[in-house]
């Protein structure tokens, strides 16, 4: 049999397999270089850039909990001007799209981090988390209400001419609500889910582990969750949908893009297996073989419900 | 060396010789998969140097050095040629060689102290007729190697390992010794680097868990059939979920491993005191270094302290090594009673010591300032929760000493650590 086709295009990025590293687990690429292949997948996101350079929240900033991991990183990072001078030209060597996870403290510092990598040519896309749930006058904000949502995704849009994906929270009573209103206001892409916000308490202590006293959930306890919300929002919003939550394995990867997701995101995987994307989209492409799929566009909401 | 590098790199190479090389000679260095051309720049951009180095298989060869000679005499060659002779050991060159003019005694000198020495003449080699003297180097030679280690082994990237437990042995109370089996190339694995470790398949404990290197080396040889097998061990405490399963696990039992991982401890010149200071698990490293010491021909001496007689692990260890020990404990149940601070206080002089200590962080704490206050170098080695162990997951990081708000400067412990000297870090 011939080999299935893996690739994939979502919102004008073209990738070799649908599989895309989740932004805060991947660092800047350079970190993985010496464990995998950076061009056996189809796309690397980087960790969320900020206009200045963020020290992030104190320690302890993980905790691992049944299934999962708490972190309150506090988006910490190198910020937009040293990213494009300092970690930029090692990926830009790589012949992978590079999509750029950026946020903002204030509605305007998103447009003038999209507006300044706009002009280079190593990043194939933007991500504008508007989700992180650690910085307290940042994200949840924009990522609860539809409307403060709608106008990132606007000045984002205004302010770049690459593929704006939008990244949601699923910390909302209704994602459908959130997804409708960031497509509404053009987002070329979605992605979901960001991290659910959590605690993890010492009892014999009587303090939050912490110390930012709540975090973000992550790993395969998460999984039904995100694939109930990728599901849900498949059908009702025309966009493409990169599905994100607990991806360990192939398998679990695959069960998303039936769910409807174009692509996937694997995050805390990475950390347990640093290769751990490269062999999810081995496997997921041995999957194919097997089962004699010819493309994986054909399972793309292929969901018998 | 870069191609806008080149204007200034041809301006010092026709200053410096009389048959200079040419543009091509040097962008022939720059595409070839054998050379390695260096450019040292100062601060303000200037090109202070370069050196063409090749390499074929274990022989490497410095091909052309040469200083701006407006900035000679200050030490620029040496350390061109130094980090020339790391790069050829981390890339597996066992000798390094290269010809130098009969009359340049400055070279010669300077070559002899970095430990190059004769090995044969070419008789009127240059075209004023001057001999060459051909010199080498060994990158095994003992000396050789300590002079080098101002630039820190660059340690092959971490493998991910299935490894076999051999033994699992409860030394006290709840602190268990773990030997694995490992794959040979670990044996590159130095004092102060990490393994992470996944104690099940399942995902409940999710992540691996760090432990510092108790011990590497080679099973005898009845016992590896005759071949090679590389071993690793780790110290362990019991004190969660994690640990509870890792210490019901048997000979036979299998584990995943990511290693080597981190920074290693800089061992600093031969010849001075090294003293190691640590509790409980902390001593696990402590021991791999004290080996590496020993048998450089170190004198040793280990501070060992706890609250109880249970926390001090494998003093006979050490001492069969050699290493003079102290001990102290929080409540006089062996050795001395007190903290261990306060026991190496008394035997701190200023000169000719190192240290290196690994333990709970007030214990890290007190031993850097108290090095401070007698200006001995010290390095600590840390221990931080992380999830990834390569520098992704920013879960460990401690502040740098010059870390503010405003001017972020956090260093993981998994990739700029374990191992710190004592200044890098913010302590209050």
């Amino acid at each position: 049999m011939q080999k299935p086709d893996m690739s994939v295009e979502l919102a004008g990025i073209k990738m070799r397999n649908p599989v895309m590293t989740a932004s805060g687990t991947f660092g800047y690429g350079a970190e993985f270089g010496d464990y995998m292949n950076l061009e056996s997948i189809g796309a690397m996101i980087t960790k969320g850039l900020s206009l200045k350079p963020k020290a992030g929240n104190p320690t302890p900033r993980i905790v691992e909990t049944p299934g999962g991991m708490l972190n309150a990183i506090g988006l910490q990072n190198v910020g937009v001007d040293a990213f494009i001078s300092q970690k930029l030209p090692y990926l830009s060597r790589v012949a992978t799209p590079v999509i750029v996870n950026l946020y903002g403290n204030t509605l305007e510092e998103y447009g003038e981090v999209a507006s300044r990598l706009d002009s280079l040519d190593g990043v194939a896309g933007i991500e504008v988390n508007i989700s992180c749930p650690n910085v307290k006058q940042g994200g949840i904000v924009f990522g609860t209400d539809p409307l403060a949502a709608q106008e990132v995704v606007r000045l984002v849009k205004r302010s770049t001419s690459k593929p704006v994906i939008v990244k949601l929270s699923p910390n909302v009573t209704d994602v459908v609500l959130m997804a409708k209103a960031c497509a509404d206001a053009g987002a070329d892409a979605l992605s979901l889910i960001n991290t659910l916000t959590g605690m993890a308490i010492d009892l014999d202590r009587r303090r939050p582990i912490l110390a930012n006293v709540t975090g973000g959930l992550s790993g395969p306890a998460i999984k039904p969750v995100a694939l109930r919300m990728v599901w849900q929002v498949a059908r009702n919003v025309r966009l493409p949908i990169i599905g994100i939550g607990g991806i360990m394995n192939a398998r679990d990867a695959l069960e998303f893009i039936l769910a409807g997701a174009t692509a996937v995101q694997v995050g805390t995987a990475s950390f347990l297996d640093p290769s751990a994307a490269q062999t999810i989209a081995r496997e997921m492409e041995q999957y194919l073989v097997d089962n004699r799929i010819p493309s994986i566009a054909s399972m793309i909401g292929a969901l018998e419900v | 060396m870069r191609e806008e590098d080149l204007e200034a790199v041809l301006e010092i190479e026709s200053a410096s010789f009389s048959r200079p090389w040419t543009r091509r000679h040097f962008l022939d260095e720059m595409a070839s998969e054998f050379g390695c051309p260096t450019v040292a720049v100062i601060p303000d951009g200037t090109v202070a140097g370069y050196l063409c180095l090749q390499q074929v298989l274990d022989e490497a060869e410095i091909l052309d050095v040469a200083v701006n000679p407006a900035l000679r005499g200050r030490g620029i060659g040496r350390m061109l040629v130094l980090s020339a002779l790391a790069a050829a050991r981390d890339r597996g060159a066992v000798t390094v060689s290269l010809e130098v003019r009969l009359g340049n005694d400055e070279a010669i000198a300077l070559y002899q102290r970095l430990g190059f020495s004769e090995i044969g003449r070419r008789r009127q080699y240059y075209s004023n007729g001057e001999d060459a003297i051909l010199m080498q180097y060994r990158t095994e030679d003992s000396q050789n190697r300590s002079l080098l280690s101002i630039f820190p082994k660059r340690q092959r990237s971490a493998m991910q390992f299935k490894s076999m437990v051999v033994s699992n042995v409860e030394l006290s109370p709840g602190y268990f010794r773990m030997r694995m089996t490992a794959p040979n190339d670990l044996l590159s694995a130095a004092p102060g680097q990490f393994l992470m470790l996944k104690v099940s398949d399942a995902i409940d404990p999710l992540l691996r868990r760090p432990f510092g290197f108790f011990d590497v080396g080679t099973f005898s040889a009845e016992y590896a059939g005759g071949g090679t097998q590389c071993y690793c061990e780790i110290l362990y405490k019991v004190v969660g979920k994690g640990t509870r399963m890792l210490s019901a696990l048997h000979h036979g039992d299998l584990l995943d491993l990511l290693a080597p991982l981190g920074k290693a401890f800089d061992l600093g010149p031969p010849g001075e005191e090294k003293i190691l200071v640590g509790g409980g698990v902390g001593l696990a490293p402590l021991y791999y270094l004290a080996k590496e010491l020993v048998a450089r021909g170190d004198k040793v001496r280990l501070f060992a302290g706890g609250r109880n007689r249970d926390d001090i692990l494998c003093i006979t260890e050490f001492e069969r090594l050699g290493v003079e020990s102290y001990v102290s404990t929080d409540d006089g149940t062996l050795g001395e009673s007190g903290l261990v601070t306060q026991v190496l206080e008394r035997h701190l002089a200023s000169a000719g010591m190192r240290i290196f200590a690994c333990g709970p962080t007030p214990m890290l704490k007190a031993v850097a300032l108290m090095a401070h206050g007698h200006q001995v170098p010290c390095q600590v080695s840390m221990e931080a929760y992380m999830a990834c162990g390569v520098g992704a997951c920013l879960g460990c990081v401690m502040k740098g000493a010059n870390h503010s708000d405003d001017t972020p400067d956090y260093r993981c412990v998994c990739k700029d650590g374990p191992v710190f000297d004592s200044f890098e870090l913010q302590w209050s």
